[in-house]
């Protein structure tokens, strides 16, 4: 009998590693720290090698502990809080992994109950003559928000507060409860949906007063629920787990991929979820910090040339007739500062 | 020029050392790596230590690697030895309780790896005889000795791979390879034990 023969039979059933065990260590290693150990001149001893192996292990422990390093109480989106240079995302699945532990572990600045989430952007601005939007002509604004519930109240720091609650007008958080990326899919396909219908409404009304037929009302698509998550991220303040449940809902979208070499419209640099919008004329980006996972912005690119005029209903009139090349941008904004304040038009 | 045209080259068509090599600029490339050896090194952890604990020495190990992959022997093209090295030394952290593990399967039949599904466990009840008496011997064995063992029986590597991945001579791993099936053979009934 050969021995070693029965040794390898011995625990030879043990189980395989299953995927969500293998993900995550596949997922630990992309996200670790990329600069490597200084190369040492002298192959180690067998003592120092085990002793040196024990250290790496600790920084290696450590590395894994600090997957997506702390923010450093900056609420600065891709501020001086970015960690080291991390490893590239892979795919937008692993972009959606990491930006939804992110906010997991490191959420930024939370409103309590009776607080307002006070938010900064950035966003280009068309010019009279043209409905592409340049970097040159920058518009900043502020908005503070209050979620009660379902109910979202905005204000723009002057004048009255608007209360939000139903459908349309607003990007409602309070609305999305799932936290599976198919619950939540169902969720804002179920409020693209109410949209539709009350945008062929309008159109409704509008034709008995002589416009164009009202266009039929079709399905959700993913592009569709892509700028509803885009509306939620860039006009409201989702919660953290709203957040990370969105964070992964966008790589199971069809169609959605990951682009490297984004930027916001204030030229920080990020990584973004993609989809092609508007029947393929445009691409869509949610912009990511690529060293953070905080959200930066959105940006919106022609991407085969078309006119305004294809956009309208038949027998709509409107329109400059302005063509569109591709590269011009159509949306471009930044999310510059996220803080939690007291009141509306108090700042952080 | 060759790194240059490596830069686009398909992971599978690349050894390990490119790999590891194209890595130092190129982070993502380790990947590659942890997709070839990471079941691997999983299977072998997990029948020393349990799956649950395999769960963590595999991201570790290659956590590590990854760390040191600028002191990666490049004029080695595969790097299994290497992981397995990294693997042993984080398993060797464990090592009472493995040798527990060992001695419960030899006193019970009861394999008590701590395993994740009942009837896996429930499966180990009727472990063989053989496999207690092995059992016995795997707990008593110097822990180098186990390591030379199980890294050629559960790990496949040959001799050089073993003395690579635990930085010992070719000498070495034969006299303790031998030294362990000594007394590997007389617990099954073979020859007798020294």
């Amino acid at each position: 009998m050969d021995e070693l023969k029965s040794l390898q039979t011995m625990r030879a059933d043990v189980p395989e590693v299953t995927p969500e065990a293998e993900r995550a260590a596949r997922l630990r290693l992309l996200a670790a720290d990329a600069r490597p150990e200084p190369s040492r001149r002298f192959r180690p001893s067998r003592t120092v090698w085990r002793l040196g192996a024990v250290g790496v292990v600790a920084a290696g422990t450590l590395a894994a502990v600090t997957v997506l390093p702390s923010g450093g109480g900056s609420d600065q989106p891709g501020g001086k809080d970015a960690a080291p240079r991390l490893l590239a995302v892979a795919n937008a699945t692993e972009l959606g992994e990491r930006a939804a532990h992110r906010v997991e572990t490191d959420p930024g600045p939370v409103a309590g109950p009776h607080q307002w989430t006070y938010l900064r952007r950035a966003l280009a601005q068309p010019s009279a003559r043209s409905a592409v939007v340049s970097a040159d002509r920058l518009l900043r604004d502020e908005l503070w928000f209050k979620l009660d519930g379902k109910r979202l109240t905005v204000s723009h720091g002057k004048g009255p507060s608007r209360r939000y609650g139903g459908i349309g007008g607003w990007p409602q958080p309070g609305r999305y409860t799932a936290t599976d990326p198919a619950g939540l899919r169902r969720q804002l396909e179920a409020a693209v949906r109410a949209e539709k219908r009350e945008g062929h409404e309008v159109e409704r009304r509008a034709h008995r007063n002589g416009a164009p037929s009202p266009a039929p009302i079709t399905p959700p698509t993913p592009a569709d629920v892509f700028m509803q998550v885009q509306s939620l991220m860039d006009l409201s303040a989702p919660s953290p787990r709203l957040q990370a449940a969105l964070y992964r809902l966008l790589p199971t979208l069809p169609g959605v991929g990951l682009r490297r070499d984004a930027a916001d419209v204030t030229g920080r640099r990020g990584v973004a979820f993609a989809i092609a919008t508007q029947g393929g004329r445009t691409r869509s980006e949610i912009i990511l910090d690529e060293r953070t996972y905080r959200y930066l912005g959105f940006r919106r690119v022609v991407t085969r040339s078309f006119t305004e005029k294809e956009l309208l209903r038949r027998g709509e009139e409107g329109g400059t007739g302005e063509r569109f090349a591709p590269g011009a941008l159509l949306d471009w904004t930044a999310q510059l500062a996220k803080g939690v304040v007291e009141r509306p038009g108090a700042r952080p | 020029m060759t790194a240059a045209l490596h830069r686009d080259a398909p992971p599978d068509e690349l050894d390990d050392a490119e790999l590891i090599r194209l890595s130092g600029d190129d982070p993502e490339r380790f990947a590659a790596l942890f997709d070839r050896y990471a079941r691997q090194i999983h299977h072998y952890a997990a029948r020393r230590l349990g799956t649950q604990a395999a769960d963590d020495i595999m991201a570790e190990t290659f956590l590590t690697a990854f760390r040191r992959r600028a002191t990666y022997d490049r004029t080695r093209p595969l790097a299994r030895p290497w992981l397995y090295g990294i693997a042993s030394t984080l398993i060797a952290r464990h090592r009472r309780d493995e040798e527990r593990h060992y001695r419960a399967l030899r006193r019970t039949g009861l394999d008590p790896l701590p395993e994740p599904m009942a009837e896996t466990v429930v499966s180990r009840v009727a472990a063989e005889q053989d496999e207690r008496r092995m059992a016995g011997v795997l707990a008593k064995l110097p822990a180098g000795d186990r390591d030379v063992l199980l890294l050629v029986a559960w790990g496949g590597l040959s001799y050089e791979e073993v003395a690579e991945a635990l930085s010992v001579p070719a000498g070495t791993v034969a006299s303790r390879l031998s030294r362990a099936r000594r007394k590997l053979k007389a617990a099954l009934g073979g020859a007798q034990e020294d």
